[in-house]
């Protein structure tokens, strides 16, 4: 790994129950009690209809991939090539994530290939969410 | 621009104001807005413009889940949301947008997700005002009479 370490979120009220959740080895998206929205990143309301009441729930972890890139330049905390990849959930929202356990080349990483999250534990406090290809 | 062609149709401030130490910056920014959007009877597709400083707008308008295809992230001081009043209406009166959102939010005494202005130690303000105490060189220019 290259020297250095990955840039460390910072939980705050709103996005502490997302990081409570990955410690705890689950996926928290969000859905909104009034439109049904299932939405990411976390925040208290509902950025489709602007609902208030909102609800918390663990996700299956399940989704394909979306879209990557494979990065070759040195970041720290990284050891090229990694894939910086965008991953479609399977309740819907899309997040940006890593893609392990597999090859970082075009012909490991399928478009559309199903994956499955991967948490990866940064420190006491922060676990990240990250995939790998489904083992199904 | 026509006169009075063009209103202000909401205003709000945060639910709760003082000291709220379980928001953030950008929460307290969305608490307004929210709070503004529902006062106009809008909801986040019906605005298509932003402007606010502090955070990007870019920022708040992907966390109030607008799409805006008017920015404005003028920032020069407290007067900035001011500002953004006025660009907003001269944006609506070119018919670049039609509904403008502008934002402000600062967690001044919890400081829970706080951005900083980042000076460069090179910058004429570091180097000639900021060493001698940067409030107070403010509380001088307003009053010429600085006695803290």
């Amino acid at each position: 790994m290259s020297e250095g370490r990955r840039a460390r979120p910072q939980p705050t009220p709103e996005t502490q129950h997302f990081w409570d959740g990955t410690r705890a080895g689950e996926l928290h998206l969000q859905r909104c009690n009034t439109c049904g929205k299932v939405y990411f990143p976390p925040r208290p309301f509902c950025p489709a209809c602007a609902a208030r009441d909102v609800g918390v729930f663990a996700a299956s972890g399940r989704g394909r991939l979306y879209s990557y890139v494979i990065h070759h330049r040195p970041v720290p905390g990284f050891t090229p090539p990694y894939a910086i990849a965008v991953v479609e959930l399977e309740e819907g929202p899309r997040m940006m994530t890593n893609i392990t356990g597999c090859p970082q080349t075009p012909e490991a990483l399928e478009l559309d290939m199903p994956v499955e999250v991967a948490f990866e534990k940064l420190d006491d406090e922060i676990t990240l969410p990250l995939f790998r290809p489904a083992r199904r | 621009m026509k006169p009075k062609s063009i209103a202000i149709v909401g205003a709000a401030e945060t639910t709760r104001l003082g000291l709220i130490p379980d928001m953030s910056q950008i929460q307290l920014h969305a608490d307004a807005a929210l709070n503004t959007m529902a006062d106009a009877g809008l909801k986040p597709k019906d605005i298509d413009g932003i402007a606010t400083a502090g955070e990007t707008p870019v920022t708040v308008a992907h966390y109030l889940g607008l799409t805006p295809k008017w920015v404005d992230g003028t920032a020069v001081g407290g007067c900035s949301f001011m500002i953004h009043v006025r660009h907003a209406a001269a944006a609506i009166a070119s018919g670049l947008c039609e509904t403008v959102l502008v934002t402000h939010g600062e967690s001044g005494r919890s400081g829970i997700g706080r951005t900083r202005n980042v000076v460069a130690p090179t910058s004429p303000q570091a180097s000639s005002s900021s060493p001698m105490g940067q409030w107070g060189r403010r509380l001088c220019l307003r009053s010429r009479y600085c006695v803290t």
